[in-house]
């Protein structure tokens, strides 16, 4: 029960966050040089009935507020209105949800590349301490982590594109297997940038583990050393592993942005920048309530996956 | 005041992010070591090539992704009109010395000042069988007046349009207007005025891409590429190809990478000085596609201290034109002198090329010359100099090379600058609401139509909407009157010469240069060296001027 209103609590939290950055998205927006009509015209000369029909269309000569309770009112519907100049007259809900699955397959894609190498090569320097396997795998995810991620996108490409010629340089591709193969080098290179925080993350985990009386007192008791890995490291370790995924979260949406926009992929991060860019408020705001919320679920989803990891937080949440 | 001009159609683009994100990526100089490395006989393999010569397949990179498919909406002539006009015709091509060719109009009269009757071909149909009628014609030409919509400021002095026989449309204008007709044959793709009905709301989005009687339809269109097929039933001879790609590659980097790759045959070039770099991949033609994209410095003429004709004449004279060509866009321009606009855009009127130039050459053409600029000064009301700030646009590559040799082109005259960025839609507002001041930098000002009206007017007199030097006198105000009104050529182009004349005397403008639209193809080349015109890339022509590089 009070594990319940723990999580009603934070999805409340959520929800009062969410209203604020919509408010600070819409405000920041308005704020921002240039203007919405200027970018409706484009780079002719506008015309009285020009301005006059765009201002109507838009509520753009309207008071800033009015502006914003104008997009709250739709919102409150599922009605982001329409996209302004991204891609004109298309309805922003329709515009998201036909981007974010791309972004959506690559991510996916990339922690399943992350969780299938990252956490066995953390695992595998944590417990090899000094050796050279563990200075060999923190040099790579060192190396990894500190570079921009449109450099190694725009490596990536060349070498493993254009030199080498394994994979396409752009485009999405038709069937399971053409999306699969067009999204593997994207995935690679995203992978990479969080395969190298989750390496290190987990190497840090195993090695506090590693030290613990109970891992000894395992060895004492002769169990096999698969099953005091698996069992009881990687267990133990998961927690500061999995409490992690919300800075991932973030580097996974800062780096998806660039990474979609060098291998041409029309996902969220692109459909952001562009939005952005064109000042397309309705689809900014659609965008910036989409990414709150995954960023409001993964967190919970993160609460609730380290209740169920480490009876401890239980036992916190129940006393506080 | 007629609307026939766009400014900075391409620049427009770069500042798109995916452009920056290159700028940023070419900083740290990757792609230096990119162009060095040869492409790899690995590369040339790969699935999802783009086919070479003799392939039914032809693939261009947009580098931008197109609002809308609706040309009225998104009237980008590089983007939405390369793509559409092999969907959608126009009624007339013109041409880059305004000759008309037939389209979807046989022919056209002109009974008087403000009439245009079109003649419609007869046997066109659209894509979805339907035959082409005269209320599709009209319908669209009212779709492109519409005044919510980008078209319109191109065709202001469309009154009506509306079906007076089968095939027959008259077009009423609401005041006399030279250059009437070429802003229907530039602006106005006909589609199928039923289905634009029946889809209004969402014509020119992927559920409702309008319905042509081109060569092509279009069979699907997604946020990553646009693809026609062949549209069987075409009246006209088809083009050498069954199906035309445009992916969007928006980085700059991404699509040098993807033609080196062979994966598309053609693109864009989005800045001057990567033309070098891209010209040195095997196999790969760059063109310098000829443009009327004007660059040009300008004075608010009204406010001091540019309110003084010898500081104009000053800064007209230290100028090194060809040095900052070279500096900022590695020389990739022409250059303009002794007029405001290109010769060839007042061709037209003057009679001739020759009769142009030969009165352009008389005008002062302030060539670099330290010594007359510091004379100029001495004679101004500064003698000692002045400060002032120089706004620049962010995302314009060449502008801050521009200000910065500028700032010391300035110091001997006692003038100091300090540079000041700004964004693209921060200065177009500013431009288009004349609120600009001081010392200014134009880029990419296009004119649609060569004609003295199709620009030169838009930058004098109380209806220049382009006029951000706010220069007006009474005589300046009544040539632009004429040069916009439907009388003789000699009239007009006497008006024409009083324009240019005043505005060398006055310099409320220094005009720099024009730049080229380049263009890019690999496996194939244009029929033309010097590449594209607009005129070819509105018309739906530009496919035709393909032909394989072997």
């Amino acid at each position: 029960m009070r594990i319940t209103l723990f999580l009603l609590r934070r999805l409340a939290g959520g929800l009062a966050l969410l209203v604020v950055l919509s408010m600070l998205v819409f405000g920041l927006l308005y704020l921002s040089p240039g203007s919405t009509l200027q970018v409706l015209m484009g780079s002719r000369p506008p015309s009285p009935a020009l301005v006059r029909a765009l201002n109507a269309k838009y509520h753009l000569n309207e008071p800033v507020v009015l502006q914003y309770w104008h997009w709250l009112e739709g919102a409150v519907h599922f009605n982001f209105g329409v996209s302004i100049s991204v891609e004109t007259g298309e309805p922003v809900t329709t515009l998201i949800l036909d981007r974010v699955g791309l972004s959506a397959e690559l991510a996916l894609y990339a922690l399943i590349i992350v969780v299938l190498v990252g956490i066995p090569l953390g695992m595998l320097a944590g417990t090899r301490r000094g050796r050279a396997t563990d200075r060999g795998i923190s040099l790579v995810s060192t190396a990894a982590v500190s570079a921009p991620a449109y450099v190694t996108s725009i490596l990536g490409l060349y070498v493993f594109g254009v030199a080498l010629g394994w994979f396409p340089v752009y485009g999405l591709g038709t069937g399971f297997a053409g999306r699969l193969w067009h999204l593997t080098l994207p995935a690679l290179t995203l992978a990479a940038l969080l395969g190298a925080i989750v390496v290190r993350q987990t190497r840090a985990a195993v090695l506090d583990v590693v030290s613990q009386d109970y891992i000894t007192f395992a060895r004492l008791r002769g169990l096999r050393r698969g099953r005091i890995l698996l069992k009881y490291t990687l267990r133990n370790a998961a927690v500061p592993v999995l409490t992690s995924a919300g800075i991932l979260l973030i580097i996974a949406i800062t780096a998806g942005l660039f990474i979609e926009q060098v291998f041409s992929l029309p996902g969220a991060g692109t459909l952001l920048l562009t939005a952005v860019t064109d000042k397309d408020i309705p689809t900014v705001q659609g965008l910036a309530m989409a990414l709150g919320i995954l960023v409001v679920v993964v967190n919970l989803l993160v609460d609730v996956g380290v209740l169920i990891l480490d009876p401890r937080t239980r036992f916190s949440t129940k006393v506080r | 005041m007629h609307q026939r001009t766009t400014v900075h159609q391409r620049k427009e683009k770069a500042r798109h992010p995916g452009h920056r994100l290159g700028a940023v990526a070419s900083a740290s100089g990757l792609l230096a070591i990119l162009a060095l490395a040869p492409a790899t006989s690995a590369s040339a393999s790969a699935h999802g090539r783009a086919q070479g010569s003799g392939g039914s397949t032809f693939t261009w990179a947009l580098d931008d992704p197109q609002s809308s498919l609706d040309f009225a909406v998104d009237p980008e002539i590089q983007g939405t009109g390369m793509v559409m006009s092999l969907v959608t015709q126009p009624l007339e091509a013109l041409s880059s010395t305004n000759q008309y060719t037939p389209v979807l109009a046989t022919s056209v009269d002109l009974p008087n000042s403000t009439t245009l009757v079109y003649h419609i071909r007869s046997g066109v149909k659209f894509s979805d069988g339907a035959p082409l009628t005269a209320t599709d014609v009209a319908w669209s030409i009212m779709h492109a007046v519409q005044p919510s919509l980008a078209s319109a400021t191109q065709m202001p002095s469309i009154a009506s349009a509306t079906p007076t026989g089968p095939l027959a449309v008259t077009v009423k204008l609401k005041t006399p207007n030279p250059v009437a007709r070429a802003d229907i044959a530039m602006t106005v793709l006909v589609q199928n005025a039923a289905f634009a009905k029946a889809h209004a709301s969402a014509l020119g989005t992927a559920s409702a891409v309008p319905i042509g009687t081109g060569p092509f339809k279009v069979s699907s269109d997604t946020a990553s590429n646009i693809t026609l097929v062949r549209s069987s039933g075409y009246w006209g001879k088809y083009p050498p190809f069954n199906s035309v790609v445009f992916p969007v590659i928006t980085d700059d980097n991404s699509r040098e990478l993807a033609i080196r790759s062979g994966s598309i045959n053609g693109s864009e070039l989005v800045d001057l000085k990567d033309i070098d770099q891209w010209a040195s991949i095997p196999g790969v033609s760059v063109y310098k596609s000829p443009s009327n994209s004007l660059d040009l410095v300008g004075f608010d003429v009204a406010k001091p201290p540019f309110n003084d004709v010898h500081v104009r004449r000053a800064i007209a004279y230290a100028i090194q034109k060809q040095a900052l060509a070279h500096a900022a866009l590695d020389n990739n321009v022409s250059p303009v002198s002794g007029g405001l606009v290109p010769d060839y855009e007042v061709s037209d009127v003057a009679g001739s090329l020759a009769a142009a130039n030969k009165f352009i050459s008389t005008l002062p053409s302030y060539n670099y010359s330290p010594s007359a600029a510091e004379a100029q000064m001495k004679q101004s009301a500064y003698p000692h100099g002045f400060s002032t700030t120089v706004q620049y646009i962010d995302t314009v590559p060449w502008e801050l090379t521009f200000v910065l040799a500028l700032q010391q082109e300035l110091k001997p005259l006692g003038i100091t600058v300090t540079p000041k960025p700004v964004s693209f839609n921060a200065w177009f507002g500013d431009f288009f609401s004349h609120k600009l001041v001081g010392l200014n930098l134009l880029t990419l000002a296009n004119a649609l139509v060569n004609d003295p009206s199709g620009i030169l007017t838009y930058f004098v007199g109380p209806q220049g909407s382009y006029n951000f030097a706010q220069f007006q006198n009474p005589v300046v105000d009544n040539a632009s009157n004429v040069v916009n009104s439907d009388v003789s050529s000699a009239q007009r182009w006497a008006a024409t010469k009083v324009i240019l004349s005043q505005v060398a005397d006055q310099v409320p403008y220094i005009p720099l240069w024009t730049e080229p639209s380049p263009l890019v193809l690999k496996g194939y080349k244009f029929t033309s060296s010097s590449g594209l015109t607009l005129f070819q890339m509105t018309t739906g022509q530009w496919i035709y001027d393909l032909k394989p590089a072997s």
